[in-house]
């Protein structure tokens, strides 16, 4: 979720330059909140919350990998392992949710359709996230 | 029936059929050789069939290669993550020879091949509005 509105390298004070957007206020923070932009500039004091602000995205990056197992329950799939990865493909980054279930399905289509209900229901594709069920 | 009918979903098929454990005996080429070619051909007969149903004029101003122009012009998200999907299986399969690429790594490849196949049927049974919508 959050590759799609934070810069691949969150930066660290080392790569600071000039202003940085991060994102504004984490506790205001929701999924559709992609417009609200925080920019920092290198001559401004470091935000104190800043620590706090990358421990909270990191807590909602759990809370994707989390909503996507309990959507898949849902479902009534149980699920072996999630394998998580990431790649390019030309200007846009993906992360990749590979989800290993622990019973084979014979009926693709099936499984398919659910993948698809989880994906528009958590809009992944629009926060550069693919979903695998296998 | 010419090559453009079906491009390579004919020998896809031929590959599911090879690769199911009932044929296991009846193999007549090393299984992963048959897994890699799959899965790249499986990226190009969904690749081409989109292309056939995009207008010529919408390539052309599209930029990058001919896989970044036809991908960037599809609309349906659904669509463009399968495609970019199978694209990215299709790197593993062709370029990766140190390691077995995702397809053939998980617990079950033949259900993996089988996904591959059902995201094919789909994507052949869209219509050009399903593709790229006014």
């Amino acid at each position: 979720m959050l590759e799609y509105i934070l810069p691949a390298n969150i930066p660290t004070y080392s790569t600071f330059d000039s202003s940085y957007r991060i994102e504004k206020s984490i506790e205001n923070y929701t999924s559709n909140d992609v417009n609200y932009l925080y920019y920092i500039d290198k001559n401004e004091e470091w935000p104190s919350e800043f620590n706090n602000m990358m421990k909270s995205i990191k807590d909602l990056e759990i809370t994707i990998d989390n909503q996507i197992a309990a959507e898949i329950n849902t479902y009534g799939y149980n699920i072996e392992n999630i394998e998580e990865s990431s790649f390019k493909d030309f200007d846009k980054e993906f992360k990749v949710y590979t989800v290993e279930l622990k019973e084979e399905i014979e009926d693709y289509t099936s499984l398919l359709k659910t993948e698809k209900a989880i994906k528009e229901k958590l809009n992944l594709f629009s926060k550069g996230i693919m979903l695998e069920l296998v | 029936m010419s090559f453009k009918n079906g491009y390579y979903k004919k020998l896809c098929d031929n590959y599911l059929e090879l690769l199911k454990p009932i044929n296991k005996d009846k193999r007549f080429c090393d299984e992963e050789l048959l897994k890699r070619d799959f899965v790249s051909r499986s990226y190009y007969t969904a690749l081409l069939h989109c292309r056939d149903k995009i207008p010529e004029s919408l390539l052309e101003n599209q930029d990058g290669g001919t896989h970044q122009k036809i991908i960037n012009s599809i609309k349906n998200d659904y669509i463009e993550e399968d495609l970019r999907s199978l694209k990215r299986l299709r790197v593993q399969a062709d370029y990766n020879t140190n390691t077995f690429p995702t397809p053939l790594k998980v617990k079950s490849a033949t259900y993996h091949l089988n996904r591959i196949d059902a995201i094919i049927k789909d994507i052949l049974s869209k219509t050009k509005d399903d593709l790229i919508p006014e």
